[in-house]
């Protein structure tokens, strides 16, 4: 299994209850279902893909979770995960204020853009690297609207009061521990706003 | 070379008097015959069985062939060997609404005290009522739990009021292309399809049995109907502005266009195969419908229901019964932790989608009575 999922599903208690925006598959639902008996559901906006997590047993809402989200009362879920979503989606501070408000614990997992690849990249050759987030996709093809790093990240979890209750830094599929911004391609988080 | 699947329509009597079916209107009817059909086998525990219900238009036929027909059943794409709801797994049953004109009690039924068709002495019937009757087919038939409750449109409505009326009598339910309640524009269109019966002089009052039916007001109705089946793009699609058998414009109002040609083939084999009062009685069954009516909200409707299985399906361009309405169940099903699957298929085909995306439909739906099947198993 990718090294990414083995982190959130050791961050993750059995028989919990889980929603995964942008469940893209289900691949990683399904995983957790079967390693750890949740009770999952995913968002997803592709229909295509929502019909894949159908195929795998998934329960999944097709449709855009900026427009769901809001609607969900308080603590409905134990864990929300956003897997490498985030710097995709259009208003992200809507999403994170209201993922802290629906579930106990936030996972957070993103690209990270700070990496000295990409620094190097611009640096050399005064372009925007192709290759972010493992995809090769030119400035006008990417999904990833809200590019970030992981200083941005932990920066803004500060500025909010968000607690981040564990760290975990990946280059490719090694744990990173010395100045992840810079060698980390790969940020996950677990976060909260619950005293 | 696929099998052909012969199948023949059954017949189930009960409600006898003094035992009537107390109606919502607060009416009695009995005695009630349901048409039904069933394919597949009944498995031991009786764990396999599915209800399929129909659309306003529909009948128990809903797959396979009658000995003699050219054409199988109006879902044959759906229900079959090998297919979506698949008969070699699983025992479907499909029956005739009451108020219908194939097979079941209805307007053109004979009414007992009388001896004569009941015509507007059929009293009016709800799609509670039709759910009621269909309980009494299933408590006949020995299955105490139905696996999945299954059906498009009007027959989406009887999902929903199966999930509401009878929630210990159902594991999973599958409402396409439907409502929790007509709204305005719902209701216009059928207020007009009514009006175009009953504004025919052949339409007497519902007593027209056994002399010449309101054909030109039935096939109108059916013209308005099949407009909203389909949408802006198919129809554009499919007949743009081209011209039915002529060169030129032809200055006169004879059917100029292959669109009102296709209407009125619709309209007039319609009036070969429907009863024009059971067209008013189902109509007005279906604006009645309001799932939350009696419980004060479509939440608390759905408050017993926790323990089904939902898969809801709507269509992209269905402007009948447009997603927003699929939502709506949704958002109330959710709100009480039931677990619902909602997939809105990119399709445009309109509301008609449910009865022709059959590929997509059968990719979601297959997976989602397995694993509903897996888990009693």
């Amino acid at each position: 299994m990718r090294k990414d999922y083995e982190i959130i599903k050791d961050l993750i208690t059995d028989n919990s209850k889980v929603l995964d925006l942008g469940c893209g598959n289900g691949e990683l639902l399904a995983y957790l279902k079967k390693e750890k008996n949740i009770k999952g559901k995913g968002i997803e906006i592709n229909g295509q893909r929502v019909s894949e997590s159908i195929a795998r047993g998934i329960t999944v809402y097709q449709g855009d979770m900026e427009e769901v989200l809001p609607e969900y009362p308080d603590k409905a879920y134990d864990y929300i995960i956003i897997s490498q979503t985030l710097q995709e989606i259009r208003n992200p501070e809507l999403v994170l204020k209201h993922s802290l408000r629906v579930a106990r614990f936030v996972i957070v997992s993103f690209p990270n853009f700070g990496h000295w690849k990409v620094r190097f990249y611009i640096l050399c050759r005064g372009r925007i690297p192709p290759n972010i987030g493992g995809f090769n996709y030119t400035w006008h093809e990417t999904p990833d609207v809200h590019p970030l790093s992981i200083r941005d990240f932990e920066d803004y979890c500060k500025e909010r009061s968000i607690r981040i209750v564990k760290a975990h830094y990946l280059n490719e599929d090694r744990e990173v521990n010395i100045s992840p911004n810079f060698f980390a391609t790969l940020g996950i988080y677990m976060i909260t706003q619950s005293s | 070379m696929e099998e052909v699947y012969y199948v023949e329509t059954q017949y189930y009597t009960f409600a006898h008097p003094p035992n009537e079916l107390v109606l919502e209107s607060g009416e009695k009817l009995g005695p009630i015959t349901l048409a039904y059909e069933t394919y597949g086998e009944l498995n031991k525990d009786k764990t396999n069985a599915i209800l399929i219900l129909h659309a306003l238009s529909g009948d128990a036929h809903v797959a396979g062939y009658h000995r003699g027909d050219r054409k199988p059943g109006w879902w044959d794409n759906m229900v079959g060997p090998g297919k979506a709801f698949d008969t070699n797994k699983y025992f479907v049953i499909c029956s005739n609404v009451i108020g219908g004109c194939k097979g079941s009690t209805g307007p053109s039924s004979i009414n007992p005290a009388t001896g004569r068709p009941y015509g507007l002495d059929f009293p009016v019937i709800t799609i509670k009522d039709m759910v009621n009757a269909q309980r009494y087919l299933i408590d006949y038939l020995g299955i105490e739990k139905l696996l999945c409750v299954a059906g498009g449109s009007m027959g989406g409505m009887q999902v929903l009021q199966w999930t509401v009326s009878y929630p210990e009598r159902v594991r999973s339910a599958i409402p396409i292309a439907t409502a929790s309640r007509n709204k305005a524009m719902q209701i216009a269109f059928n207020e007009v399809g009514r009006q175009a019966i009953m504004s025919d002089p052949n339409w007497n009052r519902g007593d027209y049995y056994g002399k010449t039916p309101p054909n030109t007001g039935l096939a109108i109705a059916r013209m308005v109907g099949h407009i909203t089946y389909l949408s802006e793009e198919s129809m554009e699609y499919k007949f743009g502005r081209r011209l039915r058998q002529k060169e030129k414009y032809g200055y006169d109002f004879s059917i100029d266009f292959e669109v009102e040609s296709y209407l009125h083939y619709q309209g007039v084999s319609f009036t070969q195969r429907f009863d024009a009062n059971s067209y008013l009685y189902i109509t007005k069954a279906i604006d009645y419908f309001d799932l939350a009516n009696g419980y004060g909200s479509l939440f608390e409707a759905f408050s017993n229901s926790t323990q089904i299985k939902f898969l809801v399906i709507s269509f992209s361009s269905d402007w009948l019964y447009p997603p927003s309405q699929s939502k709506e169940i949704v958002r109330a099903l959710e709100a009480n932790g039931i677990d619902v699957t909602y997939r809105e298929i990119e399709s445009s085909y309109g509301h008609d989608a449910f009865l022709l995306e059959a590929e997509e439909q059968t990719r979601i739906i297959s997976s989602f009575l397995r694993y509903v099947y897996e888990e009693i198993r």
